[in-house]
């Protein structure tokens, strides 16, 4: 073993989470290895250190009820679903939207030609009218 | 009864739907998922919430563990996944302009006596130090190293949790220990 996997191991050898062959091969390195002596001692020093660090927390005294809160809010579906319907819900919507937006304009156009039909109808006869004036007009002056 | 002979026998009980196991379960583990989730995210608040969403998330799916790993190393595997959602979103969160970091002394208090104040400071510097050196790991090395250090997995376990090769979690410690070497150097 090089000195670079002998260092690896002896990060699990600190922590005894070892098979007895490679901590036995690791011991006997150590003992002529100064380099990876002086590593080992540092991790050592190092781990020891986050060790005198490290308090382990408590939670709340209400935790388990909040566990089981939990529990009954997933359990009705609702916050389970609403977020991934969110996007889908929108798109949805934003297609309603334009369709109904699509048909009204389209309705309106219709409203407006319906409700001013006579109206249009006459500008029409009267623009005939007028064209047919005209051709009258010409007419004349032709024959003149 | 072993802790895992322990574990497999509250889960072959919660899957009958004893009520009573699955409190047990909540209880001998309530610590770990807590204090794990809390070297994760650094948040006393969002440790707790992720913690008690992995419990409910046992609860509800229980039935779909097929007892191929340990109990622990599938809900470490459920914690590990919450935790990384977490992140995710707060990565995406912290580009909203009124978001503010809550990782403060206040929502991740340090506890210790109050007899000598003194020691208390340095103390309470030391593993302020030591947090920040913690916290600034990469992601999956933070991971393995919490999961090794702080909550005493094997590596294989760890493995099984990760879904990776022994190799890639000695190596991802390694790289841990050695960053946190090189952060405490002075602090020691």
């Amino acid at each position: 073993m090089r000195c670079k996997d002998i260092k690896k191991e002896l990060i699990c050898y600190y922590y005894g989470d070892i098979n007895e062959d490679v901590r036995k091969n690791l011991e006997t390195h150590l003992e002529g290895c100064p380099d990876c002596n002086t590593f080992f001692k540092e991790i050592k020093e190092t781990l020891q250190t986050v060790d005198k660090s490290a308090e382990r927390q408590s939670p709340d005294r209400r935790y388990v009820q909040g566990v089981y809160e939990r529990i009954e809010k997933k359990k009705g579906g609702f916050p389970l679903f609403i977020p991934r319907l969110v996007p889908v819900t929108a798109l949805v919507l934003l297609f309603v939207f334009l369709g109904l937006s699509r048909y009204k304009s389209v309705r309106r156009e219709k409203d407006i030609l319906l409700q001013n039909y006579e109206v249009i109808e006459r500008m029409t006869m009267l623009e005939e009218i007028e064209v047919l004036e005209v051709l009258d007009i010409l007419d004349a002056m032709e024959e003149v | 009864m072993d802790g895992m002979d322990r574990d497999s026998n509250l889960v072959r009980k919660i899957k009958n739907g004893s009520d009573r196991a699955f409190r047990e379960l909540v209880e001998r583990y309530q610590k770990t998922a807590f204090s794990f989730c809390l070297h994760l995210t650094g948040n006393y608040d969002d440790a707790q919430d992720i913690s008690q969403d992995a419990f409910a998330k046992v609860y509800l799916k229980i039935k779909g563990f097929r007892e191929e790993s340990l109990f622990k190393t599938w809900f470490f595997k459920i914690i590990v996944n919450l935790c990384r959602n977490y992140h995710r979103k707060k990565r995406f969160v912290r580009f909203l302009p009124l978001y503010k970091e809550e990782r403060d002394a206040e929502k991740y208090p340090i506890l210790m006596a109050k007899d000598d104040v003194e020691a208390n400071v340095i103390n309470r510097e030391r593993i302020t130090v030591v947090r920040n050196a913690v916290d600034n790991l990469p992601s999956r090395q933070k991971e393995v190293f919490v999961m090794k250090h702080m909550e005493g997995l094997k590596i294989s376990e760890i493995a099984g949790v990760l879904n990776c090769a022994e190799g890639t979690v000695k190596a991802n410690l390694f790289k841990a220990v050695n960053n946190l070497k090189e952060g405490l150097k002075d602090k020691r």
